[in-house]
């Protein structure tokens, strides 16, 4: 037996070499830790360049897709800019028009045969995947804030800074406080209620409070970041230059630095924004416009630089995947979203915008060269408003609104122009019609629309407002604003409660028309959206965060 | 060591010794009932491990004392004794059907022979392997293991098999642990089978517990060809043939009748203007009848010419597998080297290549002491770019889309002014490209170089204790390219394009991985009437092993993109570069301590635990310990029963592991290269630093039975071997959905308990026997559900079409429903979805509410889901015949059926968006008007997906192969050649179902765009229960030919 033990010694000897516990503590060598990399200035403009990357996310069915640009897309075709055919993310369910009323008085129901609403709210659960509509803005804006939040708290540690510290932190904090006003307003602006969360843990908590209550969080947090770019020089210098550059992403043009100066005047634009658009512009008062005024006159000028979203021009390394871009999904090459008739009806006759953006689609058999594609009406039986004569002429072929080589940009938030158009019917509403008229002259020609002022022609009020209501589809088209504006000036609300449009465009099939042969035409209809003011919570939060005792509804 | 050289020399001056005494010349042959010789059967020499092995006729011949018995033993056949003599030996051996005879070492840690095992351990030798299989030891296993559910999911060359054993254990991958020669491997897909002499099969953690964290799901292990001392040379060759189409199930799945807006002539239109392809050959959509009219009817033949696109699309493929194999031995040493070539063409015109070479030499330079070293180099290569939506077999989900997806006049063969193919030949639909073109622009190459090398010292003492030691080390290069040409000159570059962006891009992958294992074991054996003389029939083995494994890889990658519009296509010429790497190292060891006491053949327990330590394993890596205790019971050894020749009664409990993900346990934060940035950010599912280990006790309870009918002929013996099995799967890990607003959408977790309970059944018998006619049968059946009895939360995971509800089967195919009657409540009990007034205004149709004024069904609210079944089969079994007629003539067939299992049919689905489906030609009657209702149909589709209506049963019962094999008589060859024989057989020659896609085999877990399941954040699911597009598999005829020299 002696024998046996020198042997089992010796087996056990060739195994305790290999059995040093310490080789188990294997780190992972691909990726960042928190510890080791938001301790340096490198480290957080990384991570601050790094929130966007957050906006690709693996959606159920679809998997890693941009789900910011699908809550932008959501706004352009509730907002009747665009409109996109396709069930995938749920979009098609988010543009159903309840009810179209041809001129001949027929009647034509959305092929679900219900509003929106009760569409919407069917889909709200985590079993419908990518068709639950309501979870995407709410998710990319609560991974803004959380990330932010983090950032916030890892600010406050020790970093060390190449050059000057105070200026860098001042930039870095006011990126991401700018990103928190950015996210709630985003949330404030689209659901019935949030939660505010500042845990920088990865927590939460079950109190959700009204849209106004996130809109008010909104705006704390942009005059958090006003006051910090207020310490600052207003046309930065070298340490902040450093910073933005940075922290704005390549393809979303580093180039054109927000200084601080025109970042305030961001964040007052869109606070005004925040007042303006969640209201019906029926409950406007007086103090309202004058709160306008006075934040758009301190708001985005016409040489300020703002914040946008772009892509590489071949489509790696930026957050489109050649595809999940406005621009790009307008585009010869996607083409999931289309020019609404709705949309084109309202260029004022002789914008040349309208010639050098829309192009005619020709009647088939013809097809456009560069789209590939003839005029149609009602695409795959799903809806009258899906159907169109126009398309827009790509940026690179000296178009506006659309891209079929990733060419171009749109804004992420506030612009000049909407600050200007946001002066303008704060003024028309406040007596100052001349004055309005003014800012609307001014947008126009700022775009080179070519057209006539109409400041000076004695427009009566209602005129006035309609010329601004054309200039807000016109001038601010994919600037994120479409259904905002059409939910205010209740184009969306039922029939029962006044909304609807009248005399919108739509491209009728000529087999709705008539018998076979009958070619499509474009007839004025009445058009009854019918859709939610505001979104409820998604189901995916609800089902691991219940509201608290004391909460705001979370469900219409 | 001197005290073993010592010990060593002794040995071998004793076994000189031996050889020194009288010595004849034995001589003879080993046949079976049939006078069939049985090549390499065993011969030795009783008490001692002297002997030789039969070569390919069955003749032996060894040195030996003259009236020394002889033990002859082969595979498959029941052993027999017999004195050495100097006269011709000729034994003919019994059928063993059921294998009693045979050592087995899977799951059991020692050599043990089947009679005193107390699992279940399925094995397969290459007799059993149906004459169709080509090369593959994944095909080989299909059908022939009770409750081993092994699946090949697509035509497409290469892809590996779904291996499902007793259940599912894990949200994560069922594939088992592979092992080659006791060493464990990554998988068994580009394994050659020619190289192959047997496989073992362990089902579950009981016999898992041995190779503990990695052994929950099961064990498959190859044990490699090897030679056979004192035998000349052999030689044997095989080629094998196969051709093959795919299947394309019942009838075409393309409606024959369209409903589009027509001319007068009856030639579809748009806008009043009859439709005609473009100079590219693109069409346009012709203009649907509006569905706004509920009449609408799908009743309209194409005027058009028409075309088959799976026809146009596949051609047929060829398949062809040469195997050389030699091996022999000498007095001290074996040698067996196997070079194989292996070519199947894809259906869609690419290759794919395999060679392999293999060596397995041992060398016994003193007695007692072996050195054995196996290695085999495969070198793979292929060129396939289209196929599957599996990326990880070079498909992209796109391409195959079209190919169902597009209107039966266009015509994907046309070429445009430039000589390709149209890319886009729908205006209406511009991603749906025509999967034919895309070689035009895309082409994709992986070579990959596999070496599994395998290394072993085994020291017997001459009593007590065996030492072992095993080294393996596999080494994986893989090599990819895959460009895209710049297209911007193509007729239709504007509209569409293959790849990312219109100029182009290439790929370049470089993979290395290496896994080592590194196996230490001591056994130590008493028989306590030899070596203590006391008088109890008692033998113990005590096994202490200490396993170490290491996984480490590296890979790069290098991207470039925007390519010139001319040669050469490499990464340097690109205008854009982008690369990147990724390193992981993962170290796992672990303690096995194991004994087994055998009370003569009578009784036997085992009893041990394994101690896992894991670098995955979160929490201070604290190990995890495994049980197991068995037992067996041969009441036979007791009593004399009769009929009932042998009868064992066995029962055995077990725990083993699934580990984690390899970083899994690491708070990290992700990095996405950003324009000119690296950018870094939390990631979206969180990890856990206290992640465990998922555990799975299995307890097995099972009988094994031969009774011999005492009948001549027909129905002598039968063999049955009955397993009853339950898995108790804690801590398993589970993506956990999160509140968004705690800024990640998932955090990974060990929450889930699953319970899976069935049974495997074997019955083997040999129906008829006698000289001229032999028929043996053989089925297998095994039942398995497995349930998810406890999720966090409770809250359902929802994964691609997968759900998975704590309380109901996995595999849980869950949606909205059409309403089964007009008075069907909704959730709340109490209201009815339709309206107590409004009821008659629907009625049910084929079991749905349709409203008959619209035609349109009417679905269950989104909240309100009902279970469609689930694509885990309540059973599969498999029937395997073999006759053999005159000794030569060989036949054989084998059917294979899956039972219960559910399928969801995406094709169809997506056929129903566009009013393709073959389902739109059948007439339904609505209010007493029959009609092809394309409202009817339609609303299927449009309302809400995915649906139960697309949830089809998948049930089948399949040809697997049905084979006819003449082996030439002896008399018949020349001295040329030992053995000849040439087999005609057809593989998967006809398929009872009512699934009514093309195959119901060729399933993956993708959801409705293709992605599949097992991206971060989802459970992989297992279950490949999907119809999306897979290439189906094949049916096929092969030809073959076996020699031996």
């Amino acid at each position: 037996m002696k024998k046996i033990s020198i042997y089992l010694l010796a087996i056990g000897l060739i195994a305790g070499a290999g059995c040093k516990k310490s080789e188990l503590q294997q780190i992972n060598p691909n990726q960042p830790t928190p510890t080791g990399s938001l301790t340096s200035e490198a480290g957080l403009e990384s991570y601050g360049a790094g929130l966007l990357a957050r906006t690709i996310f693996p959606v159920p069915n679809e998997g890693n897709s941009n789900i910011l640009t699908i809550s932008m897309i959501f706004h352009s075709i509730m907002g009747d800019e665009t409109f996109l055919p396709y069930g995938n993310f749920g979009f098609r369910y988010v543009n159903q028009v309840y009810k179209i009323t041809l001129p001949s008085g027929t009647v034509i129901t959305t092929p679900i045969g219900v509003p929106q609403k009760s569409t919407l709210q069917g889909f709200n659960s985590r079993a419908a995947g990518e068709t639950n509509a309501f979870m995407y803005e709410w998710t990319i804006n609560y991974f803004f804030i959380q990330q932010c939040n983090e950032m916030l708290d890892a600010l406050k540690g020790n970093i060390s800074y190449n050059g000057d510290a105070a200026t860098k932190k001042a930039a870095l904090q006011a990126w991401a406080y700018w990103w928190k006003g950015y996210a709630y307003s985003r949330l404030g602006s689209m659901y019935l209620s949030g939660v505010i969360n500042n845990d920088a843990t990865g927590g939460t908590n079950g109190t959700f409070v009204d849209h106004n209550g996130l809109i008010t969080e909104a705006n704390k947090n942009f005059d958090t970041c006003s006051t910090l770019l207020g310490t600052l020089p207003a046309v930065g210098n070298a340490g902040y230059n450093e910073v933005m550059t940075a922290l704005v992403l390549s393809f979303n043009d580093n180039a054109h630095i927000v200084t601080p100066a025109m970042w305030i005047h961001q964040n007052n634009s869109y606070k005004a924004r925040n007042l303006l658009v969640n209201k019906k512009v029926s409950a406007m008062g007086a103090a309202d416009w004058q709160s306008i005024i006075t934040l758009c006159t301190n708001g985005l000028t016409a040489t300020d630089n703002y914040f946008k979203f772009g892509m590489t021009q071949d489509g790696n390394n930026d957050l489109s995947n050649s595809f999940l871009q406005p621009l790009a999904m307008l585009g010869p090459n996607v083409q999931w979203t289309f020019l609404s008739e709705r949309l084109v009806q309202d260029f004022k006759t002789g914008d040349n915008r309208f010639t050098k953006g829309v192009l005619r689609l020709p009647d088939p058999p013809a097809t456009d060269p560069d789209y590939g594609l003839s005029s149609f009406a009602n695409l795959r039986s799903r809806g009258l408003q899906l159907g169109t004569r126009w398309a827009a002429v790509p940026i690179e072929n000296g178009g506006l609104y659309a891209t079929g080589n990733n060419t171009g940009y749109v804004p992420l938030a506030c612009t000049y122009e909407e600050n200007a158009l946001m002066l303008a019917e704060a003024y028309i509403n406040s007596g100052q019609i001349e004055t309005g008229l003014g800012y609307i002259d001014a947008v126009r020609n700022f775009q080179n629309a070519g057209l006539p002022a109409v400041k000076g022609t004695g427009l009566s009020l209602a005129a006035a407002k309609e010329e601004l209501r054309l200039e807000r589809r016109i001038g601010l088209m994919q600037r994120g604003v479409a259904f905002y504006d059409a939910r205010r000036w209740n184009v969306t609300a039922p029939v029962a409660s006044g909304g609807g449009r009248a005399n919108a465009i739509v491209y009728v099939p000529g087999t709705v028309l008539g018998p076979s042969g009958t070619p499509s035409q474009a007839l004025p209809c009445f058009m009854e959206y019918n859709y939610l003011d505001y979104w409820d919570v998604p189901q995916n939060e609800l089902d691991f965060n219940a509201p608290s005792s004391g909460s705001a509804p979370v469900k219409n | 060591m001197k005290r073993l050289y010592g010990l060593l020399s002794a040995f071998f001056i004793f076994s000189v010794q031996l050889v020194l005494a009288q010595n004849i010349d034995v001589r003879g042959r080993i046949t079976d009932a049939n006078g069939a010789g049985i090549p390499d059967a065993s011969v030795t020499i009783k008490g001692t491990k002297n002997g030789t092995r039969t070569s390919a006729d069955g003749s032996f011949k060894l040195t030996a004392k003259p009236g020394v018995i002889l033990v002859i033993s082969a595979i498959g056949f029941e052993s027999r004794e017999a004195a050495a003599s100097q006269d011709n030996i000729n034994i003919s051996l019994g059928q063993d059907i059921r294998g009693l005879s045979e050592v087995v070492v899977t799951g059991v840690g020692v050599a043990t022979s089947k009679k005193k095992v107390a699992i279940d351990v399925a094995s397969l030798s290459s007799k059993d392997v149906a004459k169709s299989t080509m090369g593959s030891v994944e095909q080989a296993l299909i059908g022939k293991v009770a409750g081993a559910q092994v699946q090949i999911n697509s035509g497409t060359p290469g892809t590996g098999a779904t291996i499902i054993l007793r259940g599912l254990n894990t949200l994560g991958s069922s594939y088992p642990l592979i092992m080659v020669d006791g060493i464990e491997v990554s998988d068994l897909n580009g394994i050659d089978l020619g190289n192959v002499e047997r496989v073992e099969v362990v089902k579950g953690a009981a016999a898992g517990m041995l190779y503990g964290a990695q052994g929950a799901n099961g064990v498959v292990q190859v044990f490699t060809k090897k030679g056979s001392r004192n035998r000349k040379p052999e030689i044997n060759f095989t080629s094998q043939m196969s051709f093959g189409k795919i299947l394309t199930g019942k009838g075409s799945i393309i409606a024959k009748n369209h409903s589009f807006e027509t001319d007068a002539q009856g030639y579809a239109t748009s806008n009043g203007v009859r439709i005609a392809p473009d100079v590219n050959g693109s069409w346009l959509t012709p203009d649907y009848i509006q569905s706004t009219n509920p009449f609408v009817q799908q009743n309209k033949p194409y005027k058009e010419q028409t075309f088959d696109h799976l026809d146009q699309a596949y051609s047929a493929a060829k398949t062809f597998n040469n195997s050389l194999n030699i091996s022999g031995g000498g007095e001290k040493a074996d040698y067996s080297f196997t070079l194989s070539r292996y070519d199947e063409q894809n259906v869609l015109s690419n290759n794919y290549k395999r060679t392999s070479l293999a060596s397995n030499i041992g060398i016994e330079p003193v007695k007692g002491l072996t050195f054995r070293n196996s290695l085999q180099t495969i070198f793979t290569s292929d060129d396939l770019i289209s196929g599957d939506p599996d990326a990880s077999i070079g498909g992209t989900s796109s391409n195959r889309f079209g190919l169902f997806n597009s209107f039966p006049f266009i015509d994907f063969t046309k070429r445009d002014s430039t000589g390709h193919y149209v890319v886009s030949a729908n205006q209406g639909d511009k991603t749906t490209k025509n999967p034919l073109s895309e070689p035009d622009w895309h082409s994709r190459n992986t070579s990959q170089t596999r070496i599994v090398e395998n290394a072993n010292i085994n020291y017997k003492f001459p009593k007590f204790v065996e030492l072992d030691y095993k080294y393996g080390i596999e080494m994986w290069s893989i090599d990819r390219t895959n460009y895209y040409l710049n297209q911007s000159a193509a007729t239709q570059s504007n509209v569409a394009f293959w790849g990312q962006n219109v100029n182009g891009s290439i790929q370049n992958d470089l993979d290395k991985f290496t896994k080592q294992n590194s196996l230490a074991t001591v056994y130590i054996r008493t028989d306590f009437e030899k070596d203590f003389n006391w008088k109890l029939p008692i033998k113990t083995t005590t096994q202490f092993s200490y396993d170490y494994r290491k996984n480490e890889e590296r890979y790069y990658f290098a991207n470039g993109s925007i390519l010139p519009g001319f040669p050469p296509y490499n990464i340097t010429v690109a205008q854009n570069h982008t690369s990147g790497d990724y390193y992981s190292t993962f170290v796992t060891f672990g303690y096995l301590f194991n004994q087994s006491i055998d009370y003569k053949d009578l009784i036997g327990v085992s009893g041990g635990f394994r101690s896992d330590y894991s670098s995955a394993f979160g929490a201070g890596s604290k190990p995890f310990t495994f049980p197991r205790g068995t037992i067996y019971f041969r009441p036979t050894e007791l009593m004399k029963m009769g009929f009932l020749t042998e009868w064992k009664l066995r029962a055995a409990y077990g725990g083993a592991g699934i580990q984690p993900g390899v970083y899994d346990r690491q708070a990290t934060l992700n990095v996405l290269q950003l324009g000119t940035a690296s950018t870094i950010f939390n990631p979206s599912q969180l990890p856990n630093s206290n992640l465990k280990v998922q555990q799975s006790r299995e307890l097995e309870i099972g009988t094994d039975l031969t009774i011999n009918t005492g009948l001549e002929d027909f129905l002598k013996k039968i063999n049955i071997s009955f397993s009853y099995w339950h898995h108790k799967n804690t801590d398993i890990i589970q993506p956990a959905d999160l509140a968004l607003t705690t800024g990640a959408s998932k955090k990974i977790d060990n929450l889930t308990t699953i319970t899976s309970r069935g049974i495997d059944l074997s019955l083997d018998a040999g129906v008829v026997t006698n000289k001229n006619f032999d028929w043996q049968f053989g089925f297998r059946l095994g039942t398995a559900k497995s349930v998810a009895t406890s999720i966090a939360n409770g809250a359902d995971i929802v994964n691609g079409f997968f759900t998975v509800r704590q309380g109901q089967e996995l595999g849980l195919f869950s949606y909205q429903a059409p309403l089964s009657s007009v008075s069907q409540l909704q959730q709340d009990g109490k209201t009815p979805y339709i309206a107590v007034a409004d009821q008659g205004k629907y009625q049910v149709v084929n079991g749905i509410v349709v409203d008959t004024a619209t035609k349109k069904a009417v679905m269950s609210a989104a909240t309100d889901q009902k279970s469609a079944g689930s694509a885990y089969p309540s059973f599969t079994a498999s029937f395997i015949n073999t006759f053999t007629i005159k000794k030569n003539f060989i036949v054989s067939f084998q059917l294979d059926w899956y039972h219960g299992n559910k399928i969801y049919n995406i094709v169809r689905q997506w056929l129903y968006r566009d009013r393709l489906s073959a389902d739109y030609d059948k007439a339904v009657t609505i209010n007493g008007n029959s009609g092809a209702y394309v409202n009817y149909y339609n609303s299927l589709y449009n309302n809400v997906q995915p649906s139960t209506s697309f949830v089809e049963n998948g049930s089948f019962l399949r040809m697997r192969d049905v084979s006819l094999t003449y082996n030439l008589p002896p008399t018949a060859l020349a001295h040329w050649a030992k053995n000849l024989s040439f087999t005609v057989s057809g593989r998967n020659l006809f398929t009872i179902t009512k699934y009514s896609g093309l195959d119901p085999e060729a399933t993956t877990t993708a959801d409705t765009q293709g992605n599949l399941a097992g991206a971060p954040g989802n459970y992989t699911g297992a279950i490949k229960g999907v119809d999306y597009f897979a290439v189906p598999n094949l049916r096929s005829i092969q030809v073959s030919l076996r020699v031996g020299f």
